[in-house]
């Protein structure tokens, strides 16, 4: 099996870049556009399998959907565990996509050709659950509203990017088939008809009690926090792939790649997915920049470990 | 306090420039750092006062920051470098790389320059076990339990018991970290009440941005040994008057407080201090006038911002402030 690896969300902004944003320079932008290069250097040099962009220009994940037609600027509110905070999209009419939004926040040219190219779409339900609703009677027309915009994100982004990475930390947290149903329903809008592959990212909770019905969800494969959770016994991914979020995105403490190498092995034995990915277990922005750098460079070094070790 | 809706800051201000250009420049002598840092100090216990505020402190003008300062001055800690809080604001976070240890009375200093030149009530912030632990990275304990313990019984304690014996009266311990991980409340808890064991001073806690409204606190919340919740709101509120439950969306988290039956007292955020809008006192009235209106009692309310203002210039810190007193006035005002 080959083993693949790459890395998503946003990134840690360099000490430089903190401090440009702080002096708010006329040359910002282009501080930013170096910045993002470094980064992009880096996943080149550490062979990531797909390639994107670090999003160090991106307030939070859901910042740029604010420009979604229906969805204003909410109050600030915490991201799940972290002392990192978003501003809560603010849902005030009926949400309506009008023009690409994620494009028109990333820096394609950056990107290098003859690579391929990965990029993040928040998941529609997660999406629901961090907005302040004050339009929608049913909390269920929200989500597939949602669903309904981002499957035109979706679209515009595939023509580029051979992989979506679907951020949903919010469908951990589900415990009844009706929502689980829900989630299912919205990720379907979104990932129907898409030739880039999609992978359901899945952090910030525990998603292992809805696992296996979570198997069966609309998408090419699911991104599991493996440093957090374990999954249980007995599970096939059977057509489903993984990636395998081994490397800490929470601590500074370096991983052994050695020793990671022999974990997501078992783990690989065990529940057999069609492909397989290495990557951190969430964005790396909750570390600083040094140890990002230093965390992205042991995701090769654990790939071509444990692609060794499966050669046998 | 004799006095209905109290009024008190939260803790930190944001640092004047010349202040900074002083502390940053490495060619001023360490005396003249000092001398700096005590004019800012005694410059914003002033205008604390001059707002009409009843509890003071110093705006936090000695600290870096709440945590960076902390870890700094504790024993076991390696800062690590900037994270982000949000937008384009950050704190430096550390690691933990050995065994936490006190290495002395960390904010004993600055209180005392308070104490002796405060003409209100004076009271310290001071950030909790909890906190710490969780916005540090821990390379050293075997589990976040034992550092969160370690903190509480062997740094917290020792410095609130010292500020004590030094003077101080009321003690807010400060955990925003606290509704972070809903599973881990009653470790918040426990490690609270081991840090403040022994304590003789009225002890507040403050919290703030829940990502569930403060929900996962209760009941373990119930056990914690504090006389006082200090919590932000008007972040999540509309800015219409009114005494209406739609009005006043941001504060139904109090409703909470009526559902486990805890009569303890509830400083309520009133000014949002992520934003430049200065609210008029009408709209801090109301929001005073309905949570007493929930609470069931106008003695349980004490008034406050929804955390630090420190993210704000110190120009619509203060008109803040000044409004969030004339607003407290008002509702005095008003019988319910």
């Amino acid at each position: 099996m080959k083993v693949g690896c790459y890395i998503g969300g946003i990134y840690p902004r360099s000490d430089r870049l903190i401090e440009a944003t702080r002096r708010n320079p006329p040359n910002l932008p282009e501080i930013f556009r170096r910045d993002k290069k470094r980064v992009i250097d880096l996943q080149i040099r550490a062979s990531l399998t797909y390639i994107s962009d670090p999003l160090l220009d991106w307030s939070d994940m859901l910042r740029p959907y604010l420009a979604l037609k229906g969805v204003e600027r909410g109050a600030l509110n915490r991201i799940f565990e972290q002392n990192t905070f978003y501003r809560m999209p603010l849902v005030v009419d009926r949400v309506e996509w009008v023009e690409p939004i994620t494009l028109k926040n990333l820096l394609l040219d950056l990107l290098p050709k003859g690579r391929e190219w990965k990029v993040d779409l928040p998941d529609p339900y997660t999406f629901a659950q961090l907005s302040d609703n004050r339009y929608y009677r049913d909390h269920m027309d929200l989500v597939l509203d949602l669903a309904k915009a981002l499957a035109k994100e979706a679209e515009t982004l595939q023509q580029h990017f051979k992989l979506i990475q679907i951020n949903a930390p919010s469908i951990c947290s589900i415990r009844s088939r009706d929502e689980l149903e829900l989630a299912y329903e919205a990720l379907k809008t979104v990932t129907k008809g898409l030739s880039a592959k999609t992978y359901l990212h899945l952090y910030f909770g525990d998603p292992t009690p809805i696992l296996s019905d979570l198997l069966d969800f609309p998408v090419s494969g699911l991104g599991l926090d493996l440093v957090n959770i374990k999954i249980p016994d007995g599970l096939r991914f059977g057509k489903m792939g993984l990636a395998a979020g081994c490397v800490d995105a929470g601590n500074t403490k370096m991983e052994k790649p050695k020793k990671v190498a022999e974990e997501v092995k078992r783990v690989v034995d065990a529940v057999e997915p069609s492909e397989l990915y290495i990557c951190p277990n969430y964005d790396l922005e909750y570390v600083p920049r040094a140890y990002a750098n230093w965390k992205v460079l042991r995701l090769s070094k654990i790939a071509k470990l444990l692609e060794e070790e499966m050669r046998g | 306090m004799n006095k209905l809706y109290p009024t008190q800051e939260i803790g930190s201000l944001k640092k004047p420039e010349w202040f900074l250009k002083i502390i940053r420049d490495k060619r001023v002598s360490e005396e003249a750092k000092k001398a700096a840092r005590d004019d800012l100090a005694y410059l914003n216990i002033r205008l604390l006062e001059d707002c009409g505020l009843d509890y003071v402190y110093d705006g936090e003008a000695r600290r870096s920051e709440m945590y960076e300062y902390v870890v700094k001055n504790v024993g076991g800690f390696k800062v690590a470098g900037w994270v982000r809080s949000f937008d384009n604001r950050y704190y430096r976070k550390a690691r933990v790389v050995d065994k936490v240890t006190y290495l002395g009375p960390y904010h004993l200093d600055e209180f005392k320059f308070v104490a002796k030149h405060a003409r209100r009530m004076v009271k310290i912030p001071v950030t909790g076990p909890y906190t710490l632990a969780d916005w540090s990275y821990n390379e050293y304990y075997q589990s976040k339990e034992d550092l969160v313990f370690d903190l509480a019984k062997n740094v917290l304690r020792p410095l609130l018991r010292d500020l004590s014996s030094a003077g101080a009266k009321v003690i807010q311990i400060d955990e925003p970290a606290a509704t972070t991980h809903p599973k881990e409340t009653r470790l918040f808890v426990e490690a609270f009440n081991e840090a403040v064991a022994g304590v003789d001073a009225k002890i507040t806690v403050h919290l703030c941005y829940s990502g569930n409204q403060y929900r996962s606190l209760f009941p373990d919340a119930l056990d914690l040994k504090c006389s006082q919740f200090t919590l932000e709101f008007a972040n999540r509120d509309t800015t219409r008057l009114g005494l209406d439950k739609e009005s006043r969306v941001g504060y139904q988290a109090l409703n909470l407080f009526k559902e486990y039956g805890d009569k303890r007292e509830v400083g309520v955020g009133v000014v949002d201090v992520h934003v430049d809008n200065i609210e008029p006192p009408e709209l801090i009235r109301d929001r005073l006038l309905y949570a007493a209106k929930v609470l069931e009692d106008p003695n349980r309310v004490y008034v406050n911002p929804d955390c630090g203002l420190r993210t704000r210039s110190r120009a619509v810190a203060f008109a803040k402030l000044r409004n969030l007193c004339l607003g407290s006035e008002l509702a005095r005002n008003i019988q319910l």
